[in-house]
């Protein structure tokens, strides 16, 4: 019975990753999502694994369409931030990353309301060590505001459970409806997780202080989570569709004024989202799969735009708007990459975003919502405006920040997508010797004999400037 | 360092970032031109007018600047305002604060 369960290859990977090093970390780490995708591709819909446990009848597993679709972008989304932070030498963010993927996993193949209440909260004890990780005071403090919202929204799951089961309904979790006894407690604890209107603090408080690895996980789960649980249980809920206009609207005028890039994004997800709760608020069925179709780009694209964020990050130390610019001419790789996640996010023609968004708008239109229309129109002009030009601009073009007078430094994206073995490029103060002396333990499991020659070319025909008088094993470590 | 000082990157050049802005000029005159040309198939009689999305989509981010930059005026806070270090600070974690 358990073998078929979605979320065990990546829970368990969660806990052999934190019993390995080295190679073998990162293989476990990257077969973990694989399997679990293949796992996932097993499954028949219509399967239901159910059995009975102190008097309640538990469904684990309940296969179906949507919970299918999710089930292929939580690994998805896993394994694209597994290959992102490959280069991290963080036990506890690897362990927390792979099992708040199980979490999100297990949470949306669960067929009852127990089950969910479980994985619920275990993505909100997961995901906060991704917080926490950044280990300053700032992300302490953060991570435990994160905690309570999380938890409590947990509690308020069970509380909304046991009312609506007690009330004779089961714990199986299909529609629910706000007029089934405990509806009101189940539609608010999705709605925290979902960040609805003044709901939403944890989210723009939380993600922009996660580590720049945290911050593409905790974008991928949490919310799409929600996202799927509100399409499960509230479809077609009018409700929805003011308050999902009002997140695409009221987060596109703080996104505007913060300089904080990562927390742009983040006023940008409750914004994407807005989309996603007025498609399945509206509920018809183009309404409902552009809401999925919608979730499913969210994640690869503000992925995407979380990533080169978070190059930008590791590579400068510095997240504010003001103080970047120009980095294009350092990072050409990133600043392209960054660019066609912005047209995505602003529906642009050809990108996914345009598909997705352009179905739950024509929903709005087909229904009659006219100043709903209206509303997603406008909200879509200033998710342009903020993600789609603020962010690639401030942080690749205005101005030439000190970043790029600083020593040259190759691309994030290039160290990357080369499988690059230095922990962290050395900020513009510090010595290189040092940098690099520790990087040579990683050299020599991932350094083969052809990429090194080949790197030792690039590296010196692009950044002739490279200390060459260090000591041997430094030397051996970069191949010169 | 002294080579990346010479290097004159695509936009040092005031030439190309001229040239970028007629290439998005004439892209939207272009696509609005296309309004009078292309059959669309409309949902509501407002998406039927001339330029409609291309106004609409203007006057939106004007709009929503214009309205952020009063907003700036009652929310701006300084960094410190609640007596926390800079946001980003910090060395990324999982990194090597010493390197």
């Amino acid at each position: 019975m358990l073998e078929s369960w979605p979320a065990l290859p990546l829970l368990i990977g969660a806990v052999l990753v934190a019993f390995s090093r080295g190679p073998v970390r990162a293989l476990v780490m990257l077969a973990a999502p694989l399997a679990g995708a293949w796992g996932v591709y097993q499954l028949e819909p219509g399967t239901v694994i159910e059995f009975q446990m102190m008097g309640l009848q538990l469904t684990p597993v309940r296969v179906d369409a949507l919970s299918i679709l999710f089930g292929y972008l939580f690994h998805l989304a896993a394994f694209i931030g597994v290959i992102y932070s490959l280069h991290l030498k963080d036990p506890m963010q690897d362990v927390a990353a792979l099992a708040y993927a199980g979490s999100a996993v297990g949470a949306v193949f669960a067929g009852d309301l127990l089950t969910l209440f479980v994985f619920w909260e275990l993505l909100a004890v997961t995901s906060v060590f991704l917080v926490l990780a950044r280990r300053s005071e700032r992300s302490l403090a953060t991570g435990m505001r994160y905690l309570v919202m999380q938890v409590g929204s947990g509690v308020l799951l069970l509380a909304g459970a046991i009312w609506y089961a007690s009330a004779g309904n089961g714990l199986g979790f299909d529609y629910i409806g706000l007029d089934a006894p405990g509806g009101w407690l189940i539609f608010l604890a999705f709605g925290i997780k979902a960040a609805f209107p003044l709901l939403h603090g944890w989210l723009t408080d939380a993600y922009p202080e996660a580590t720049p690895t945290g911050t593409v996980f905790l974008t991928g789960f949490t919310t799409k989570v929600a996202i799927y649980s509100l399409a499960r249980g509230f479809p077609g809920t009018e409700l929805l569709v003011p308050i999902g206009t009002l997140m695409t609207c009221f987060p596109i005028f703080f996104a505007v004024i913060e300089n904080d890039l990562r927390r742009v994004l983040a006023y940008s997800m409750i914004n994407q989202l807005g989309f996603m709760v007025v498609g399945i608020g509206i509920g018809t069925q183009l309404a409902l799969n552009g809401a999925v179709a919608h979730a499913f780009n969210d994640v690869i694209f503000k992925g995407l735009l979380m990533m080169s964020m978070g190059a930008v990050l590791h590579v400068t130390g510095e997240m504010r708007g003001s103080e970047l610019g120009g980095l294009y001419k350092k990072m050409p790789k990133t600043a392209i990459l960054c660019m066609v996640g912005a047209a995505s996010i602003s529906a642009f023609p050809l990108f996914s975003g345009f598909v997705s968004k352009s179905m739950v708008v024509a929903a709005a239109i087909q229904e009659g919502h006219t100043v709903v229309w209206l509303a997603l129109l406008f909200a879509s002009a200033g998710v342009f405006h903020h993600a789609g030009i603020k962010i690639p601009f401030f942080a690749f073009f205005a101005h030439d920040s000190r970043h790029v007078a600083s020593p040259s430094m190759p691309p994030t994206c290039w160290r990357r997508c080369s499988f690059w073995p230095c922990r962290r490029w050395p900020s513009p103060g510090s010595s290189w010797p040092t940098s690099i002396r520790r990087s040579s333990s990683q050299c020599t499991w991932m350094w083969t004999g052809c990429i090194a020659a080949w790197h030792r070319k690039r590296c010196a025909r692009r950044w002739p400037g490279l200390p060459r008088s260090t000591k041997p094993c430094a030397r051996r470590a970069w191949g010169w | 360092m002294s080579d990346d000082k010479q290097k004159t990157y695509l936009f040092d050049n005031p030439r190309n970032v001229r040239r970028v802005v007629v290439a998005l000029v004439a892209a939207c005159v272009i696509l609005a031109g296309l309004d009078l040309v292309v059959h669309r198939h409309v949902s509501h009689p407002w998406e039927a007018m001339f330029g409609f999305y291309a106004v609409y989509g203007f006057v939106a981010c004007v709009l929503l600047v214009l309205l952020a930059k009063e907003m700036r005026k009652l929310l701006i806070r300084k960094e410190d305002y609640y007596d926390e270090a800079p946001p980003t600070d910090n060395p990324p974690s999982g990194e090597d604060p010493g390197a």
